[in-house]
């Protein structure tokens, strides 16, 4: 299979690799988040965190990772060099015109490692898959909230990066 | 180095700052219009050290 071939195939991938993150990333702010608190208000918000909440968020840590691994393996064969150097390196290096796709890549890099210990450590204690007191409960929703947040925000910027990275002429 | 009177100041100054008017600043990201509008900021933010790292330069 040609390079070209190859890379066509793994962006494809990225990209669904992506939606699935960011969408559920977008449905726990923008939807789940309000509806859990309108749920519990009324006494049946216990399905959610039963049935919803471990599904998704096995789709969304694992759906970060092939995103993350995929982006990596695109920035690996990107040509031409920059500077020489292999565009992964030239990338996390922010060198030249590598910058941009590279503070995407450091921002989705930031949220891959947010997925898998700010938001995903506490919500299995939120869940019950690790014991813990109310206390510990407590403070593990608000930590995985602000964390979740954190990631939507930085979706933000580097959704930009990665559309418009590639893209040169916006930043000569 | 900044001596402790220093520190002390820069301590108290950081609090006046999340503390206008008696009334404790909220958190924008418990907001998520605040947590989207952070996000544009920061992409604007971070428009200008892409365009420098690319251009070496912030007017092109």
């Amino acid at each position: 299979m040609d390079d070209v071939l190859t890379g066509a195939i793994l962006r494809w991938a990225h990209v669904l690799a992506g939606i699935l993150w960011i969408g559920l990333l977008y449905f726990f702010n923008f939807v789940n988040a309000e509806a859990s608190k309108q749920a519990n208000a009324a006494g049946e918000g216990a399905p959610i965190g039963k049935y919803i909440m471990p599904r998704a968020l096995l789709f969304f840590r694992w759906g970060a990772v092939a995103t993350w691994i995929l982006g990596a393996a695109l920035l690996g064969m990107a040509e031409p060099p920059v500077n020489g150097m292999n565009g992964f390196l030239a990338a996390f290096g922010l060198q030249g015109d590598a910058a941009p796709i590279g503070i995407g890549a450091w921002l989705g890099t930031i949220m891959l490692i947010n997925v898998w210990t700010f938001i995903w450590m506490n919500q299995k204690k939120i869940l019950g898959i690790v014991p813990a007191t109310d206390e510990q409960k407590v403070k593990a929703r608000r930590v995985a909230f602000l964390a979740s947040r954190v990631n939507t925000m930085l979706s933000i910027p580097m959704i930009f990066f990665m559309v418009t990275g590639p893209h040169q002429p916006i930043f000569h | 180095m900044r001596s402790p009177q220093g520190w002390a100041r820069l301590r108290r100054m950081s609090q006046q700052l999340i503390h206008c008017g008696g009334a404790r600043v909220k958190n924008p990201l418990d907001s998520l219009w605040g947590t989207v509008i952070c996000g544009v900021i920061l992409t604007a933010i971070l428009f200008f050290v892409a365009k420098m790292l690319v251009t070496g330069s912030m007017v092109g």
